[in-house]
């Protein structure tokens, strides 16, 4: 469907203006037939037809028209002209406002240059425009609209400045299309390689190294055993409660404490096994797995002569001493020197684990989760909180007979809780 | 499951930490010099060579008169000879007299000689402001090194990482503007004891995040971190890069989080016209387009010589308020 455009019928014409159309839409025309009478800056012309056809009207007489805007078109016909028609109107509402109306020029040019691939696209050139209806919206909220099947024209921004930002186009979507639905099929995995190669830091080669040791090395079997803790427990809240300085007691405390005392009993435990010897230590330094604040590693900050301290000094010294190996501010000796290892998982709702034992220590003691179960108590169920504990043992340096008994004397411990605020004995 | 972290770990100074690089590299390498202005006998205007004269002696403690050209020369020739010199620059705005040396010379010696000779160097310097030097001493100069192929140009914020990348940048056989800056000498962190290396080109998560992605070049990196603490309390959950190259730019981790958050914003302290931030916010706008929320922003320091008088200087350099001003604004908090 050829266009008719503003012809340029001087070097210094811009634009020119119908002073009358010879010809209505709708006409039949034949090539040179004098369609309209121009005004340019200099003179009057007549514009001929180029082609033979009919006739559709698109800019109005008095509207004035760049040269080279498309003014009317020779079709066969079928096009529907009042639709294209129709922007006209709307600039000749205001001829004399501006001398250029580029809105009406650009909207049509637009419209003509998208009217043969595909009508439907026009509203989606629209926001390219340098008129009136952009959108303003960030690039992820367009993109999520195209792939959601939102309008992105119907929001209203809530992003700065008014953007249209991403959780615009998801609210929009409503809860029927997550994003976490879309992306997938949406976004592919950014590029990269398959494998991405990772240097350990220092801490973690060491840990690498230390672990591959103990387990190439130490002959391990394991022993657990469950204890009630209701107790236990029930003390930690009055502790909290009531004592002055013990508000902030923990169960890992009251495991050191528990440990602590069965390691006095059981000095076989506390003992190393270096260079086909046995090396019973004196003092009893228990050792606390946790994790580092920053990055993936593991500190074992250390309460030494625990046996020696009670509960509250116990609670109270483990949190220094791991708020200085977090810190990566700690004291000398802080990390080092542990007879035996508590790593306890509970707080993570573990059940039971299996913990590596770090040499030379003989033995670690993996905790898990305190759970409410049903218990059976004299022949009836009842609730009850228990936690599963782990002995990970050397078996070079004691045997199952001694794990077994200082497991129970560490459950004994833990289900009397009384017998861990007693004072400790020298 | 049980282990002790390894316990020679400590905490160091930033400048103590570079001392340890150098004096432990020095004891590796035979051919390792150190060379610069007051490096000897005062120990560096910032104590970083400190004490290398007496272990090492006046033949590979080179005390260099002051004469920026003649130090980088003499560097680069006895690079290509097979030294591995270490040149300290009083300061990266000293380091404009050799310019010509660094940028027509070593940066280019490798590729004109088709590979058969290679500049083995380290210029050391710190840049910054923020100590009343004024306008002639208070540049941040990244970029002018940032834009020359040849060179290698990093920027450690932490002590671990000023020990380790000053030992990747003495083995590198490419030169290495090692870029120090005077805010952070006096900055402790935990070094881990004896050899290590961190690789040069590698970009640092510092903070996860999901609502913003900060990247920081230099000391803009720590203050970043600190504005993302603080925006914690906002309920603002910003991811902290620390760029430490600025050349090569690692953009694998930048692209990843940006198109996980979003929203990135870029901080240096030098000027960002024509800036490193302006190279990281082209980059992250032609590798995230269809993944950003926000414009992608960028803060610099003032446009201006930098201003003796304190009050005007303070100004002058972004903070971690500014930061946070600028998250909120692509946060729209």
């Amino acid at each position: 469907m050829p266009d008719v455009n503003m012809p340029k019928l001087s070097d210094t014409m811009e634009e020119g203006t119908i002073v009358e159309w010879k010809k209505k839409t709708g006409d039949e025309v034949k090539t040179g037939d004098v369609l309209a009478e121009v005004e340019s800056d200099k003179a009057t012309f007549d514009l001929e037809a180029e082609s033979d056809g009919v006739l559709s009207i698109l800019v109005e007489q008095g509207v004035p028209a760049k040269i080279g805007a498309p003014i009317a078109r020779i079709g066969d016909g079928s096009a529907a002209p009042a639709q294209e028609k129709a922007k006209a109107p709307a600039g000749a509402a205001k001829p004399k406002e501006t001398d250029t109306p580029p809105q009406v020029v650009d909207e049509t040019q637009a419209a003509a240059q998208s009217a043969a691939p595909a009508p439907h696209t026009a509203p989606q050139a629209a926001p390219a425009s340098p008129q009136g209806g952009e959108v303003k919206a960030s690039p992820l909220a367009k993109r999520l609209a195209a792939e959601m099947g939102v309008d992105i024209s119907s929001l209203k921004g809530s992003g700065p400045e008014g953007r249209i930002v991403k959780e615009d186009v998801l609210a929009a979507a409503g809860g029927k299309i997550s994003t976490e639905r879309r992306m997938p099929t949406a976004a592919p995995r950014a590029p990269g390689p398959d494998v991405e190669v990772i240097d350990p830091t220092r801490m973690q080669a060491t840990i690498a190294r230390r672990m591959t040791e103990s387990k190439s090395t130490v002959p391990e079997f394991t022993v657990t055993v469950e204890a009630r803790v209701d107790e236990a427990v029930k003390m930690r809240q009055q502790l909290k409660d009531s004592v002055p300085g013990a508000e902030k007691v923990t169960m890992t405390d009251m495991l050191v404490r528990a440990c602590a005392l069965a390691l006095r009993k059981f000095p076989e435990v506390n003992t190393s096994w270096v260079d086909a010897r046995f090396q019973r230590k004196r003092a009893v330094n228990i050792g606390l797995a946790v994790a580092p604040s920053q990055g993936m590693g593991l500190l074992v900050p250390v309460v030494h002569d625990a046996d020696l301290k009670d509960l509250v000094q116990i609670s109270i010294e483990s949190r220094q001493v791991i708020e200085r190996a977090r810190s990566g501010r700690p004291n000398e000796g802080d990390l080092s020197g542990a007879t035996f290892s508590i790593s306890n998982l509970g707080m993570y709702g573990v059940d039971e684990f299996v913990a590596i034992i770090n040499p030379p220590e003989a033995a670690i003691l993996a905790v898990g989760a305190i759970k409410d179960v049903p218990v059976v108590e004299e022949g009836r169920i009842v609730p009850g909180k228990v936690m599963r504990m782990t002995l990970s043992v050397d078996h070079r340096v004691f045997y199952g007979a001694t794990a077994a008994q200082f497991m129970a004397e560490v459950k004994r411990l833990v289900e009397n809780p009384v017998t861990l605020v007693v004072p400790p004995t020298r | 499951m049980a282990v002790k972290a390894p316990a020679a770990t400590d905490e160091k100074l930033y400048r103590v930490a570079l001392r340890e690089a150098l004096n432990e590299e020095m004891e590796r390498d035979d051919n390792v010099y150190v060379i610069g202005e007051d490096i000897g006998k005062f120990g560096g205007a910032y104590r970083v060579t400190e004490g290398l004269l007496d272990r090492f002696g006046p033949q590979r403690v080179v005390d260099a008169p002051i004469a920026e050209e003649v130090i980088v020369g003499c560097a680069i020739g006895s690079a290509m000879l097979g030294l591995r010199p270490v040149v300290e620059m009083m300061t990266i705005n000293f380091s404009l007299v050799a310019y010509d040396q660094i940028v027509n010379n070593a940066a280019k010696i490798r590729y004109m000689f088709g590979g058969e000779s290679k500049v083995p160097m380290v210029i050391r310097m710190p840049g910054g402001a923020g100590h009343q030097l004024s306008a002639q001493h208070s540049h941040s100069l990244e970029v002018l090194y940032g834009l020359i192929p040849g060179l290698l140009v990093v920027a450690p914020t932490t002590p671990e990482d000023a020990k380790g990348m000053l030992k990747s940048a003495i083995r590198s056989d490419n030169p290495v503007m090692f870029l120090e800056s005077m805010s952070l000498y006096n900055v402790r962190g935990i070094v881990p004891a004896g050899d290590y290396t961190t690789p040069l080109g590698k970009a640092a998560l510092r903070r996860s995040g999901s609502d913003v992605t900060i990247v920081g070049v230099s000391r803009m990196a720590v203050l970043a971190n600190e504005a993302a603490k603080q925006l914690e309390e906002e309920d603002v959950d910003a991811e902290v890069i620390d760029l430490r190259s600025i050349r090569p730019i690692d953009w694998p981790p930048i692209v990843e989080s940006v198109k996980r958050t979003g929203r990135c914003v870029v901080v240096e302290e030098g000027w960002s016209t024509y800036g490193v931030t302006a190279e990281i916010a082209a980059g992250v706008s032609e590798r995230c387009f269809d993944y950003l929320d926000a414009p992608v922003r960028r803060l610099g320091g003032a446009q201006v010589p930098m201003p003796y008088s304190l009050p005007l200087e303070k100004a002058s350099i972004p903070t971690s308020e500014d930061i946070k001003k600028l998250v909120r604004s692509v946060v729209g908090k």
